[in-house]
């Protein structure tokens, strides 16, 4: 028998106790205590024990009281009746820990899902179209900062002969602003708001007009799926998943770079759009092999860095990775079907000096 | 009965000693590693088990204080806070600067309101925090609480920074005795309560010292820049403060004046924000922490904190020194720090029927500081 102290958690009087071991639990009373019995699977330790400090214990029989034990070689047996005394590592509160973290990861992958896939592919046809031609503009003028908009009346003319040889296949195809800019870097990319961006560079690199088609196709192809619109919403979805995480809110998708990397699709959006090019230029009688002649000169580009102002948005484009699985996917034009060119050789150059 | 058996109900007096425990640097690392891992989500569980550690080290009369908040309360009230405030409120600005484009007056005005709101929220936010963190205190058993609303203290605490705003400062120690005598007042240890009394009036002669003082630098500081302009550069020191503040554009490629009038002023600018502002305040700040101690009362007991100018400022230069060579990683130290601090010097005269007093009856909320943890409101 050794004496403790005890706050039995109505006051803070302290009481003097007798504490007994006994079969499975620890009896004490005393000092105004009635014969309390705790067992020893109800004991918890309140902290980590230092050495020197005595050992306090906590019991589930009554909330808040405590037991306050001096005498070493006592707590030294309680502890090997109840080890969960020890205190070493909260196990307890690891547990809880886990368990939240399971369950926060659980929903976050829920979430994820919701946020990644399901919602942006579905609310990207439902936005008002009011919405997507601002934000459409806004990107836009973002992306291409401060570059001139090429406007030479024969290549625009060029241009939207290209564009309409391949509306003619798409009855359904919404009308499209397709402008130039004086970008040196080879690029192309699809808005929301059927907006789409072609480089000089990319035109200049460009050995005959279909090649260029093939490009515009495979942007028309985003266009038609909203993949750009798809993109924004998932860029937006996973903001607020970050910052529901860290419970900070900072950081907007305010930077070219950060505007690329959101026009940076899945592969499977490529292909989704790789695909509807191969389709349109087959139906207009466009040779789909020129489309390959492209990813070929840009399989050549790659491994070359990116430089400059531009260099966030090269990658917009980007190649990597599987060129050669999509090159492999392109189809030449059924038999029978004979290729028509889209430009004559004045239009094509025309377009190729619409920045002069 | 053994004759350790005290009479029962004998009035004491009470001592505060910090008795530090080892295990601290342990937590700290365990806590950043797991908060690392967890993708900051575990920040909750540490900041409980930190202040678990540091209250245990706070004896009172022998009997450690106890803690006994849990990270998952914590973050259940942040969820809470996410979800009702935060995700609400991003989605309609981002629907908004979406729908008129990010510089649309519409965009600046929602902003504006928002920033209302959570000027608003401010005060509830400590308030809620505190009453969570009182809640959560133990010591010999019995629990503290805070009661009063937080409302209240909020729309005051709003009060006390418009205040400030119009009287340029010198409302501060009246509405400061404001919100401390309602926080205090609504502050209890088991069925007993805090009580603050006291006037404002005895602050203001260190208010108005470091009022001026904190003028005289700043027009000193103009003038420093001036001279050091000026020595780079013929002209008078008048001439080069009337030239920046007219806003002539020049290049500082051609007038190096300009280039060194921009390095003193950022310079200037981070003496004056880490260093003479935090140095000449913490004489207000001394005197109030001990005015407010000799203002409060518990049941018949008499606080005194023995804080000083220099205490506070080698306080607060080791801390700041802490984060920022450890990135911030030895928040616990700093914490264990400042609850020394208050330790060390806090006293506390008249003596207390101690056993008399009986468990709290408020009851306990089952979510905490999330309004706190949104807005970082961190003091503990």
């Amino acid at each position: 028998m050794v004496n403790a102290l005890f706050f039995d958690g109505q006051t803070a009087a302290d009481h003097h106790v007798q504490l007994q071991m006994q079969a499975g639990g620890l009896s004490f009373d005393g000092d105004g205590v009635v014969q309390q019995f705790w067992p020893f699977g109800a004991l918890a330790a309140i902290e980590r024990r230092a050495a020197g400090a005595p050992l306090r214990v906590a019991s589930s029989v009554i909330p808040g009281a405590r037991l306050v034990i001096h005498d070493n070689d006592f707590a030294a047996r309680l502890i090997a009746q109840a080890p969960q005394l020890e205190g070493r590592t909260d196990f307890k509160a690891m547990k809880s820990a886990a368990k939240w973290t399971a369950g926060i990861a659980a929903a976050i992958a829920v979430a994820g899902y919701i946020v990644v896939q399901y919602v942006p592919e579905h609310l990207a046809f439902l936005l008002p179209d009011s919405w997507r031609t601002e934000v459409g503009l806004r990107t836009e003028a973002s992306l291409t900062d401060g570059a001139r908009a090429c406007e030479g009346a024969a290549g625009v003319s060029a241009l939207g002969v290209m564009a309409g040889r391949l509306a003619e296949a798409e009855p359904d195809l919404p009308p499209l602003k397709i402008t130039v800019y004086d970008i040196p870097v080879m690029n192309a990319f699809a808005m929301p708001g059927e907006r789409i961006v072609i480089t000089r560079e990319l035109i200049a690199r460009a050995g005959r007009a279909e090649q260029v088609t093939g490009v515009l196709a495979h942007e028309i192809g985003h266009v038609l799926k909203r993949h750009p619109e798809a993109g924004m919403l998932r860029a937006a979805g996973l903001q607020l998943l970050i910052s529901a995480l860290t419970g900070g809110s900072n950081s907007t998708i305010g930077s070219a770079a950060g505007l690329a990397a959101v026009l940076r699709y899945s592969r499977e959006a490529e292909a989704e759009a790789d695909a509807i090019a191969v389709d349109l230029m087959t139906k207009s009688a466009v040779d789909t092999m020129a489309f390959r002649e492209f990813f070929e000169i840009l399989l050549k580009e790659e491994g070359k860095p990116s430089t400059g102002v531009w260099g966030g948005l090269d990658s917009a484009l980007s190649t990597h990775p599987g060129t050669q699985e999509r090159i492999d996917r392109i189809k030449p034009l059924p038999d029978g079907v004979t290729p028509v060119p889209v430009l004559t050789e004045t239009q094509w150059q025309a377009l190729r000096d619409i920045c002069k | 009965m053994s004759d350790t058996t005290l009479p029962a109900s004998a009035p004491e007096t009470l001592r505060i000693d910090y008795v530090p425990r080892p295990g601290l640097l342990r937590l700290t690392l365990v806590n950043t590693l797991l908060w690392a891992v967890t993708l900051t989500v575990y920040r909750f569980w540490a900041r409980s088990n930190v202040r678990r550690h540091v209250w245990s080290s706070v004896h009172i009369n022998g009997q450690p204080l106890e803690y006994t908040g849990k990270g998952s309360e914590l973050f259940k009230g942040a969820l809470i806070v996410f979800f009702v405030l935060f995700l609400p409120v991003g989605l309609i600005v981002a629907g908004v600067s979406a729908a008129y484009g990010p510089d649309h007056p519409a965009v600046a005005a929602l902003q504006s309101l928002i920033f209302l709101v959570f000027s608003l929220l401010w005060g509830a936010a400590i308030f809620k925090a505190r009453r969570y963190q009182m809640s959560r205190t133990q010591w010999r058993g019995i629990r503290g609480g805070l009661e009063g609303s937080a409302t209240v203290y909020s729309l005051t605490y709003f009060g006390s920074l418009l205040a400030r705003g119009i009287t340029l400062g010198w409302s501060t120690p009246v509405m400061n005795v404001n919100l401390q005598e309602q926080m205090t007042d609504a502050m209890r240890f088991g069925d007993r309560k805090f009580r603050f009394r006291g006037r404002a009036g005895p602050l203001y002669p260190s208010y108005a010292l470091c009022w001026f003082l904190t003028l005289f630098f700043l027009v000193a500081g103009i003038f420093l820049i001036g001279w050091i302009t000026s020595t780079f550069q013929d002209g008078a020191i008048g001439q080069q403060i009337s030239d920046f503040f007219e806003l002539e554009p020049r290049s500082t490629d051609g007038n190096p004046a300009l280039g060194y009038f921009i390095i003193a002023m950022g310079l200037l600018l981070v003496l004056t924000y880490f260093v003479f502002y935090p140095a000449v305040w913490a004489i207000y700040t001394a005197r109030e922490i001990a005015q407010f101690a000799n203002y409060t009362t518990f049941d018949g007991a008499q606080f005194r904190i023995d804080a000083t100018a220099w205490s506070l400022i080698g306080l607060a230069v080791g801390n700041f020194l802490l984060l920022v060579f450890t990135l911030g990683i030895a928040q616990p130290f700093v914490l264990q720090r400042t609850v020394r601090y208050l330790c060390d010097r806090m006293t506390i005269e008249g003596a207390i029927d101690v056993d008399a007093i009986r468990q709290s009856q408020q009851p306990l909320e089952k979510t905490g500081e999330g309004l706190a943890d949104a807005f970082d409101v961190s003091w503990f």
